[in-house]
């Protein structure tokens, strides 16, 4: 996932960007598949690019980001940058889930860089063996789509620790705190502000928590990201 | 809850309190009123925008349009950086980018907007601040069209604009071969998106140049000659009297011994004495004729789109007539009258004072309109499935029961008494059976409806 910067609405409808966007997406996603494989009891990473990495990575014909952005800054005489970007990798059984909102008017193609406002990947797994059957595929391609569809709507998260070396990703779900301006702790679970993905409301069905609709589809959540276009980002830990 | 409203007017209907409180509310639906040409004017009044890149000269332009015609004491000189800083205003509880000028020719009045963003302009025209009869494309010369050029047409295209004047600027930095080129590509692109390319008036020159006060052919001269343009090219909007008749009801009162007056401004066509008509609104739809038309309590035989008048109707009791409901030239009604509606709606972002979370499909609430609500239900069109806070997007609209709603007619949506968002009506859908509850509506396939 990645979030590229312009100056204009315009110019981020134009297909020009568009393809430029779609090349630096893919050339991640490339160089993503290039790292060291999963080891020992990982199974999943998450591996967080800030903008000086990303704008070294190499895309086809070995050109670097930072030229493939120039060029296009010369063709649309706006500024564009690369924020940052994220990259995950997984071995089954867990699943990786991707999600932007809003969607493009054709639906979403395959193959085809998705690209909207927000983005979210989410890493799940089934918990309990009888889901994942073959025939229940398509249910738990589902549930990774409503996962990702939460945290689209609301503002800041407690994440889970991001590092830049794989590890392994602790099984327990976090704990109900609230962070920062939320003094509120009668109602956590269906406080507008919650900001642990677990305790918010379910988008599709809001009596429950997504910790809820979780448990009882046998689901577990180990990781996430989500990006929400021009947000404030906290200063880099990643290198 | 409109129910109970209502009868808490009758006791209110004839006091002399009411006769005022109606005329002050005339007096302010006339003031909302877009201006038209025609009686009691001066001069025509339209409305232009600037699209185009901003290191084009966008604004530079704005700037000296107005810097030349203050000369002439047609407008009042808007520097730069006044119109650059892009003033952020609330309309409607919206906050959107938009700076606005205005300046006068000898036919014309003229409203100047200018919006840094595709999202502004889009929120401009939900909320209603201002419309875009015409529009001014801006393309330097040094760089001819650029990639986004597209996207500026588009948008013209987007908020209904029609007619589109191009002002290629910088015309000092380039030979004469180069600025043909880029007339060529510009008329070419322009009939690309459906607009007249061979048609539209492409004026050569240089804002800076004339905001610095330069006398020759593309300094102040080109402004003079854009502005002539403008002039000559863009149509006042007309109000349309051939059309069946529509005269939106906004108020109403009982006169003792004669009937049901119902009072608003007629929105199109010609209402004449002893015609046929329909009262259509709120599921009601009752035929009934003109008995006699006033304007300013003198009586008329006929009366025009843009006029403020009371209707006096034939056999309906006023308990029947509400505000919302409108009066028709009869025999139109099954065209206009329905349930169902395609609509643009904008959602407040958290920061305006909307929600927090997002909606998803079958979102009911209470829709406001002019002086009337009602429940309504929004509906997403595939694929989306649900809008953010501070995002715009088209909708189906579904309400409770059948209502007349014009093309651009403006809403809101509330919840708890806040408004949540703002929209404008598109086109009629086909209409729906209504069980008791909104939320059990069989609807038909989005994608079939909206072709």
């Amino acid at each position: 996932m990645v979030e590229t910067n312009c100056e204009t609405d315009f110019v981020s409808r134009n297909k020009k960007f568009h393809s430029l966007v779609q090349r630096v997406t893919q050339g991640c996603f490339h160089f993503s598949g290039e790292q060291s494989g999963l080891t020992g009891n990982t199974v999943v990473y998450k591996v967080p690019l800030a903008a000086d990495q990303l704008a070294n990575l190499p895309l086809a014909e070995s050109r670097p980001v930072k030229d493939e952005t120039a060029l296009s800054i010369g063709e649309l005489g706006e500024n564009i940058q690369n924020r940052r970007a994220v990259y995950f990798r997984a071995v089954a059984p867990v699943q990786l889930a991707g999600y932007t909102h809003p969607l493009p008017e054709g639906g979403v193609k395959k193959d085809v860089v998705q690209s909207g406002r927000y983005g979210v990947i989410v890493a799940y797994k089934p918990t309990s063996a009888s889901i994942s059957s073959d025939k229940s595929a398509g249910r738990l391609e589902d549930i990774g789509r409503q996962l990702c569809m939460n945290p689209t709507e609301i503002g800041t998260f407690k994440k889970v620790e991001q590092t830049t070396e794989p590890e392994i990703i602790t099984k327990e779900p976090d704990p109900p705190a609230l962070e920062s301006d939320n003094v509120e702790a009668a109602q956590p679970y269906y406080n507008d502000d919650e900001t642990t993905l677990l305790n918010q409301e379910f988008l599709l069905d809001p009596d429950m928590t997504v910790g809820e609709y979780l448990f009882n589809n046998g689901v577990e959540v180990l990781d996430f990201s989500r990006f929400e276009c021009g947000e404030k980002i906290e200063s880099t830990q990643h290198g | 809850m409109w129910v109970t409203a209502t009868r808490i007017f009758v006791g209110f209907r004839s006091s002399p309190l009411r006769k005022f409180l109606v005329g002050q509310r005339q007096n302010n639906l006339l003031a909302n009123l877009k201006y038209y040409s025609g009686s009691g004017s001066s001069k025509e009044h339209v409305n232009v925008g600037t699209i185009g890149h901003v290191d084009h000269g966008k604004t530079t332009l704005t700037a000296a349009i107005t810097k030349v015609l203050s000369k002439y004491d047609q407008a009042k000189f808007t520097s730069f950086d006044e119109i650059d800083r892009a003033p952020e205003e609330k309309s409607r509880g919206i906050t959107i980018n938009i700076a606005h000028v205005g300046y006068e020719t000898e036919k014309r009045h003229y409203a100047h907007t200018d919006c840094p963003g595709h999202a502004d302009f889009i929120k401009n025209m939900i909320s209603g601040t201002s419309q875009m009869d015409g529009a001014i494309l801006v393309v330097a010369a040094t760089d001819g069209q650029m990639p986004q050029t597209v996207e500026h047409i588009l948008l013209a295209k987007q908020v209904g604009v029609e007619h589109v004047v191009v002002f290629v600027n910088k015309a000092d930095a380039v030979s004469s071969d180069v600025l043909e080129l880029v007339e060529l590509e510009i008329r070419e692109l322009l009939e690309d998106f459906g607009f007249n390319g061979s048609e539209a008036p492409v004026v050569f020159g240089s804002a800076l140049l004339a905001l610095n006060g330069d006398q020759s052919e593309i300094g102040e001269a080109s402004i003079m000659r854009l502005v002539k343009a403008l002039d000559d090219y863009i149509p006042v909007p007309t109000r349309d009297v051939q059309s069946p008749y529509l005269l939106p009801i906004d108020n109403m009162l009982s006169v003792p011994g004669r009937g049901t007056v119902v009072i608003g401004t007629i929105k199109r066509g010609t209402i004449k004495k002893n015609s046929e008509c329909e009262l259509l609104g709120f599921d009601v739809k009752a035929k009934t004729t003109v008995r006699d038309i006033q304007i300013f309590k003198k009586s008329v035989p006929s009366a025009q789109a843009g006029e403020n008048v009371g209707v006096l109707i034939r056999g309906v009791n006023i308990e029947v007539v509400q505000r919302g409901m409108m009066l028709s030239e009869a025999g139109i009604g099954g065209d206009i009258f329905g349930n169902r509606y395609e609509a643009k709606i904008y959602f407040l972002s958290k920061l305006e004072g909307g929600r927090h979370k997002p909606i998803m499909t079958k979102y009911i609430q209470q829709l406001y309109s002019r002086t009337w609500c009602i429940p309504c239900r929004v509906d997403l069109l595939p694929p989306q499935s649900l809008i953010m806070p501070g995002e715009h997007a088209t909708v189906h609209l579904t309400f409770l029961r059948k209502m007349v709603m014009t093309m651009g007619q403006p809403f809101t949506i509330r919840e708890n008494q806040a408004t949540v968002a703002t929209g404008i009506v598109l086109k009629p859908l086909k209409s729906v059976e209504i069980p008791r509850d909104l939320g059990r509506v069989k609807l038909p396939d989005p994608a079939v409806q909206s072709s």
